[in-house]
Formats: C-alpha cells, structure tokens, sequence
C-alpha cells in the first residue's frame, strides 16, 4: 500500500536532501540553472507522461498510488519527474564546478 | 498508434528532439563539456537502473505488454534503460545550457 510514495521517499527524495545537505552553498549559487531545468523537465515530460498513460504505454493503479489525479496523473508522477530532473541537475552542476569549462 | 513499438517510438522523439535542439544551438559550449556530460549520465543513469527493479516490484506502475517489446532488462523494458540512458543526458545537456545562459545574460 502506497508503494509509490515509499519509493519516491526512499530513492529520489532522501539522495537529492543528502546531496543538498552536503552541497547546499555550491548548489544555492545555481538556484537560477535549477529552476530553469526544472521547468524544462515538467515542460517536456508531463505532455509525454499524459500522452503514454493515454496511449497505455503505462498505467497506475490503487493502492501503490495515493490516488490523487491531476491531468490524468497520480500526483507522484509530478514528484518524480520534478526529482529526478532536480537529482540529475544537482549532479551535472557537482561535476561541472570540478571538471566545467566555460570557454 | 506505433503497437509494440509505441514506447520505444515515445522515448526516441521525446529524448532526441530536445536534445538535438539544444546541441545544435550550444554546440560547442556542449562539446566542451562533453566530459561533465558523460560522467553525470552514466551516474544518474546507473542509479535509477540499481532502483527501478525496487519500483517494478512495488508496483508503482505497469507496462502494457502490446506496447513495448516485450525484453526485459532485470523486471523492466529495455525502453525503461534506454529513458535511463537518454533522460540524463537531455537533463545534464539542458543544466549546461542553462549555466552559459544565466552566465551570458548576466554579463550583458
């Protein structure tokens, strides 16, 4: 029951406040990147997310879900994809402090 | 629309597009940091494959049989990989346009 909310809390949500817990002064100068990115990721693929559950490339199904809908998405859905998104910038913003070259 | 090829036809158009736009706007900024790149895809892109099958098996959400190919990586499609693969790589590609952007407009 409510697997998917375990899962979100577990494997995206605990590795994303670590990183922010240990990175949080590198991180906050990119607050800008961040947001950007984020708003990219859910432009991109909420449409794509809608578009799969209408062709049944995938479904949700109670009681992994809390079952609250939004756009014909479980509310998770927007977490994971805000997460992951937030995960995977948070990293490439890490590595680009070490190894990026801006010319 | 595409039958068993409907996932893989999904994750090819909505990952190559955006990341086709932006390398042929930022190319050689991207190139530059090709390394950055690959080092953040192959690390996003080896967790989520490490936590994926915990999703699978929890049941966070199901896969039509007639809409993928029906190979299976571990317990998921190998589309799942391939979304693996070439979401960070959009993510990571878009993080960076996104630094020489905000760099740009502010020294404008």
């Amino acid at each position: 029951m409510y697997s998917y909310p375990l899962w979100l809390l577990l494997f995206l949500t605990l590795p994303l406040a670590l990183i922010w817990i240990f990175k949080f002064q590198t991180l906050m100068k990119y607050g800008s990147t961040l947001t950007l990115t984020a708003i990219g990721c859910l432009a991109v693929s909420v449409p794509w997310d809608i578009l799969s559950v209408k062709d049944h490339i995938w479904y949700f199904s109670k009681p992994y879900i809390l079952g609250v809908w939004l756009l014909g998405l479980p509310i998770e859905e927007y977490v994971y994809i805000l997460f992951v998104g937030l995960l995977s910038a948070s990293v490439t913003i890490l590595l680009w402090e070490r190894y990026g070259a801006m010319n | 629309m595409f039958g068993q090829y409907t996932y893989l036809v999904y994750v090819l158009a909505f990952c190559l597009i955006p990341i086709g736009i932006m390398w042929a706007t930022n190319f050689q900024f991207l190139h530059n940091n090709l390394r950055v790149i690959g080092m953040a895809a192959l690390i996003v892109f080896v967790y989520l494959c490490a936590t994926d099958p915990f999703a699978e098996a929890w049941h966070n959400w199901f896969f039509s049989s007639d809409r993928n190919l029906g190979w299976y990586v571990i317990n998921f499609p190998v589309e799942e990989a391939l979304f693996f693969l070439l979401v960070p790589i959009a993510i990571a590609s878009a993080t960076l346009c996104c630094i020489y952007w905000v760099d740009i407009a502010g020294h404008q």
